[in-house]
């Protein structure tokens, strides 16, 4: 039943979804040919104020338009999760012969997946930008790539690996992390309110996001204090990383920790104080 | 056998007792109605046993088994709201159903929708409340399901809608399943009652029984002698 579930949850969102992708591919069109235009202008010495003014105002329309779409990607997920499960719809969803798990593992997936596929787009998005706004790009990125690989090269020790290794973890922890809590939220705003769901849940992320700052402010003035608040060079930072491991390492822990505890949390609620209108 | 057990059921809210040891044993193959005033736990105690609330105390048994997918699976609930997606379309609900529940019946459904005239390419947005209603009934009534629970079916529509959803449930509900319709409009509904059960505050058993029976020993309708048994508590 899992599957047929997290169809129904992937084809929702995904209806919308890719509407918005399309925008951001035409916007990242608009965005390279303005910024070719750009560098056209500045490179042939042309004196035109208001092509200037037009053009970055339109390249950084562009440039906040691609920065909304994953929220748009989040915004229509909490919005398939609310309706699904706390507007008179989840009349239907929680008689359905389906485990609770299922039901709340679906969304989770359907969240992580569009999370994911947010982020590819917008990363071919900016080398549509690039590739079109910048003439021969692949021929300095030839030239760059060798110039970086030599310098990291340089600064490699055994902490920079085990970061690369962590990084990842510590990016899944983390939009683990942030899908739980956003469910959570809704889940316990529409426990403690009948009337006004939607604006408990968001008192309540505003309150679990003030105490994560403070818990990650604490984790950080143990950790990597030394590193934020003295002025020292890239390649020392990288050299002297052990602190920056530890505080990666430390931080996975933690959003892991909290992904964990939420889904729990927020299975409990729905398997046990479901309060439907 | 006996479709649905209820054994030592209590629901409370907060400080408030809705169900107090409530024990109640449904035969399979009947139509009862679950009847009484406002507020005494008639919805409570549907929604304990679809699963969308957790009993404070007690069991819970459909079929034989405790509350849990497996029992979704047999039941076939009509909620007192519209519980439809509007952006969905009618044929896109039709396969939603067929997908989730075995013992949906597509050519049933078609058959009723088409009775009533309703486009299946129609989508819900754009139908009326009342057809969306009806929709909802077609998409509940085309189940062979063994226990249907109907919660207030017949509540604010006019009297030719209340005739078009009475008939529905006659005519399409599986003959050996049980049929649960929870309803304080008694007079309307009281012609297709097999068994009947008043409930009073706190989930207590007033009365019950065959309601043929009932009629004959008291000489009255279920109507009447409902007024006359909550005669004080409304």
């Amino acid at each position: 039943m899992f599957n047929k579930i997290f169809k129904y949850d992937f084809k929702f969102v995904f209806r919308l979804w890719w509407i918005y992708a399309l925008i951001t591919a035409g916007l990242a069109l608009i965005g390279g040919a303005l910024l070719r235009g750009i560098i056209e202008f500045i490179t042939a010495n042309i004196d035109n104020f208001l092509f200037y003014i037009l053009a970055f105002l339109g390249f950084f329309t562009v440039i906040i338009g691609l920065c909304c779409f994953p929220l748009a990607a989040v915004i229509i997920c909490l919005v398939r999760y609310y309706k699904n499960f706390y507007s008179d719809e989840g009349y239907l969803t929680f008689t359905l012969p389906v485990k609770r798990t299922s039901l709340l593992n679906s969304k989770i997936l359907t969240f992580l997946l569009f999370e994911i596929m947010s982020v590819a787009v917008l990363i071919i998005d900016i080398y549509l930008i690039l590739v079109i706004g910048i003439k021969g790009f692949h021929t300095e990125l030839a030239n760059l790539l060798p110039m970086l690989l030599d310098e990291l090269k340089e600064i490699w020790n055994p902490s920079l690996t085990a970061d690369v290794i962590i990084f990842p973890f510590l990016l899944l922890a983390s939009a683990l992390m942030g899908i739980n809590l956003y469910y959570l939220c809704f889940t316990v705003g529409s426990v403690i309110s009948k009337r006004y769901k939607v604006l408990a849940a968001l008192g309540i992320y505003l309150g679990v996001s003030v105490a994560m700052s403070f818990i990650q402010q604490i984790i950080s003035s143990f950790t990597i204090s030394n590193l934020m608040f003295t002025s020292i060079t890239y390649t020392e930072f990288a050299t002297n990383g052990a602190e920056f491991t530890i505080y990666l390492g430390l931080m996975t822990l933690l959003y892991g920790g909290i992904a964990i505890g939420a889904y729990f949390i927020n299975l409990h609620c729905i398997k046990n104080k479901l309060n439907l209108s | 056998m006996s479709i649905l057990e209820c054994r030592s059921l209590y629901k409370n809210y907060g400080n408030k007792r809705v169900l107090e040891n409530m024990n109640i044993s449904v035969p399979a193959g009947k139509i009862i109605g679950l009847l009484g005033p406002n507020g005494c736990g008639k919805s409570t105690l549907i929604k304990m046993i679809c699963g969308l609330l957790v009993p404070s105390s007690g069991e819970i048994w459909v079929d034989g088994m405790p509350i849990g997918p497996q029992t979704n699976g047999i039941i076939s609930y009509l909620p007192e709201r519209t519980y439809l997606s509007n952006g969905m379309k009618v044929i896109d609900l039709i396969d939603y159903f067929c997908d989730f529940y075995r013992d949906f019946d597509r050519k049933r459904a078609m058959k009723m929708l088409q009775d009533l005239m309703i486009d299946p390419a129609s989508r819900l947005r754009t139908l009326s409340k009342g057809t969306r209603e009806k929709v909802q009934l077609i998409m509940v009534m085309a189940r062979n399901a063994k226990l249907y629970l109907l919660d207030e079916p017949i509540a604010g529509v006019d009297p030719a809608s209340r005739d078009y959803i009475l008939q529905t449930i006659l005519q399409n509900y599986n003959p050996e399943a049980t049929v649960i319709i929870t309803t304080h409009l008694i007079h309307d509904i009281e012609r297709i009652l097999d068994e009947f059960v008043f409930l009073g505050f706190g989930g207590e058993i007033v009365m019950g029984g065959n309601a043929d029976d009932i009629r004959g020993q008291y000489g009255k309708t279920l109507d009447e002698l409902f007024r006359e048994v909550f005669k004080y508590v409304q």
